[in-house]
């Protein structure tokens, strides 16, 4: 009965002002079945630097945060 | 004697003279079988036309609930049943409630539309607001839950070097599991309720302060005759540990 890890960007939200709302999902299992289960959450705000994301949060986040959205994120909360 | 009837499906008329028999093959209600005719060994003190009876097992005012396999017959529960008492107070004796994983929002203001626990990572940042400064942790704890619009955190956050950070910057502490609410104004506070290794004067509270529509939080010391005032880093200091319990409103 091998006990397992699992670790997986379950879950990405975009908000119309361009932060995203990332969701890890931390699972344990044995044979598959799930055991326990773990979430991790960040957001990411329009600026925020991307070097340490999830490819696919860095591929959301490059398509929604352009300069023009960065900008208006900023002008309004800093 | 077996009454095959055909095709399915029929319709078998009784009489409406009281009581009618139906007596069936085995006298007993198989578990799980919904009989919905009067009967004449009446099996249950009531029993009446269209009832539906569940398995002899059913727990009072147990909630029904169906085989995913026949579609058809009553299931028991292995345990912890949860019932609907006759005022309508629903009991979850398993003292489970589940939510979707993908929450389903909901705009009536009592609707419970959300339900979810885990961890998130704080970091301390300057006004770069930037986690690659070098920042070292002895703590780095955060923890959530949200229920509806508000979460609760808590957040053990211990310095161990302050990399580049810019001293005469003011402190944040980013990395929120959800945005604040997103009201022009509308600033949140919470509580730091204990901090050591700080250079902050004898005296003054530290506390923090949630601006709005972002996933960071702002430390704050009440140094000043008027109220509050953002911390330093130079104050937070490379050693410098806060531990915070807050609950804010996260925007929908």
């Amino acid at each position: 009965m091998p006990v397992t890890e699992s670790s997986t960007i379950d879950q990405i939200t975009v908000l119309s002002d361009g932060q995203v709302l990332v969701r890890r999902a931390d699972r344990v299992l044995r044979d598959g079945i799930e055991l326990a289960k773990t979430y991790h959450r960040h957001v990411v705000e329009p600026g925020q630097s991307l070097t340490n994301e999830d490819a696919r949060v860095r591929s959301v986040c490059g398509a929604v945060q352009t300069r023009a959205v960065i900008d208006a994120f900023k002008r309004a909360n800093g | 004697m077996t009454i095959h009837v055909t095709p399915i499906p029929s319709t078998i008329d009784f009489s409406d003279a009281a009581p009618t028999t139906v007596t069936l093959a085995s006298q007993t209600a198989a578990a799980g079988t919904a009989v919905l005719a009067q009967r004449g060994d009446h099996l249950h003190a009531s029993e009446g036309f269209g009832d539906l009876f569940g398995p002899g097992s059913s727990t009072d005012n147990g909630i029904v609930r169906y085989s995913g396999t026949t579609g058809k017959l009553v299931q028991t529960y292995t345990s912890n049943a949860p019932t609907i008492s006759d005022a309508g107070v629903i009991a979850l004796t398993s003292g489970q409630l589940g939510f979707p994983a993908t929450v389903n929002l909901s705009t009536d203001a009592n609707t419970l539309d959300d339900y979810e626990e885990g961890v998130f990572t704080p970091y301390l940042a300057d006004n770069s607001g930037s986690a690659s400064e070098g920042q070292g942790y002895g703590y780095q704890i955060g923890h959530y839950t949200r229920v509806g619009n508000i979460c609760a955190i808590s957040i053990v956050l211990g310095l161990s070097s302050l990399g580049t950070l810019t001293t005469s910057e003011f402190t944040r502490i980013y990395g929120l599991p959800f945005p604040t609410m997103e009201t022009a104004g509308f600033e949140q506070a919470g509580s730091c309720g204990q901090a050591t290794g700080l250079a902050i004067t004898a005296g003054h509270a530290v506390t923090i302060s949630f601006p709005e529509n972002v996933s960071r939080l702002y430390p704050q010391v009440f140094d000043s005759t008027a109220g509050t005032s953002r911390m330093l880093i130079s104050e937070y200091t490379a050693d410098g540990k806060v531990i915070i319990q807050a609950t804010y409103e996260v925007k929908d």
